[in-house]
C-alpha cells in the first residue's frame, strides 16, 4: 500500500491557535515532487532510491537542533520515502525550521501524559518547539507505508508550552 | 510544541538531517539488517485488492522463485517448509500489522514483509 501525504503549503484553513490538525484521510493525497537531494521516493511497490547514501548509524541515541527562526515555522507537509538502506520521514515548514529533538520514547500527550498508540512495536518522538506556537499541520495526521523500518509517521499531540 | 512519532519495527539506528530550501527535518530509519544491503530486490507482488507481499529480496535464487513463495505465502496463508520450490520459511512480527519472513534453502534466501 503506498501511502504519501501532500498537503501543498498547508492552505491556512486552521483557525488561529486551533493547534490540533485535522483528520481527513483524505484517498487524494498522493505525491509530494522531490525538489532536490532529498530523495523522498515512493514507497512501497517500487525499487528504492539506489542513492549510496550510507545507513543511519546504528545508535538509538537523542538528536537535537536549535530552530532556524524565532517566528511561528509552519508545517507544511509530511511525507516518507524508501532508500537502499533506510527510510526517511521528512517534516517540511514554512517560515523556518523550529527547534527539535528525536529519540525513542513512549509517545505521549504532553500534560495529560495520555499514552498515544503506534503501529510498530518501538516509537520515534519528534518534538517541535521554538518557544512559539507552531501552527498545525493541514493535512493527514497518520501515515501507514509499507516500508521495512518505518510503519507509521502520526501527529501525537500539541500544546502551548 | 507539537510532537509527532514514528512507528519503528523494532529499535532501528537513526539519524537526523536539517535540509534548507525549503526548511525541512529528515528523519532516517535504518533498514532492519535483514534487508540492509541483503540479496537483489525483487518487484512487490499484489495477489489481489486485501493482499500484498512486499520488500521482497532474493539471494542465490531468482526473483520468479522469491515471487513464488510470496505468493504461496499470501495464497495459502504461509508457506510451510519445503512447500514452495524447496525453500523451508519462518516468520516473525514486523510491527504492529506485519509478517516478515524468511525462507532459505541450501543457503538461497528470500525475505519479504507481509502485510
Amino acid at each position: 500500500m503506498v501511502t504519501l501525504a501532500s498537503c501543498g503549503d498547508g492552505g491556512g484553513q486552521t483557525a488561529p491557535g486551533d493547534e490540533r490538525p485535522t483528520e481527513n484521510g483524505s484517498p487524494t493525497a498522493t505525491t509530494t515532487p522531490p525538489g532536490d537531494a532529498e530523495g523522498t521516493t515512493t514507497p512501497g511497490g517500487t525499487a528504492p532510491r539506489q542513492d549510496g547514501e550510507p545507513a543511519p548509524p546504528i545508535g538509538a541515541a537523542k538528536e537535537s537542533g536549535q530552530g532556524t527562526t524565532q517566528r511561528t515555522a509552519r508545517l507544511a507537509d509530511v511525507r516518507v520515502g524508501r532508500h537502499a538502506t533506510f527510510d526517511r520521514a521528512v517534516f517540511e515548514f514554512r517560515g523556518g525550521r523550529p527547534a527539535y529533538e528525536v529519540s525513542y520514547d513512549q509517545l505521549d500527550e504532553p500534560g495529560s501524559g495520555r499514552r498515544v498508540e503506534i503501529p510498530g512495536d518501538q516509537s520515534l518522538e519528534i518534538i517541535f518547539r521554538n518557544g512559539q506556537t507552531l501552527r498545525s499541520y493541514d493535512g493527514r495526521t497518520t501515515l501507514r507505508p509499507d516500508l521495512p523500518a518505518i510503519a507509521a509517521v502520526k501527529f501525537a499531540a500539541a500544546s502551548r508550552r | 510544541m507539537t510532537k509527532w512519532g514514528i512507528g519503528a519495527a523494532t529499535r532501528l539506528g537513526f539519524r537526523v538531517q536539517e535540509l534548507s530550501d525549503p526548511p525541512r527535518l529528515a528523519v532516517d530509519v535504518a533498514h532492519p539488517r535483514a534487508f540492509a544491503g541483503f540479496g537483489r530486490e525483487c518487484r512487490d507482488v499484489n495477489i489481489d485488492p486485501l493482499h500484498h507481499a512486499g520488500s521482497i529480496r532474493a539471494k542465490d535464487t531468482g526473483c520468479q522463485v522469491a515471487r513464488d513463495i510470496a505468493t504461496a505465502a499470501v495464497k495459502e496463508g504461509g508457506p510451510e517448509p519445503g512447500q514452495v520450490h524447496g525453500f523451508s520459511c519462518r516468520s516473525e512480527r514486523a510491527g504492529a500489522s506485519a509478517l516478515r519472513y524468511l525462507c532459505d534453502k541450501d543457503g538461497a534466501v528470500v525475505t519479504f514483509l507481509l502485510g
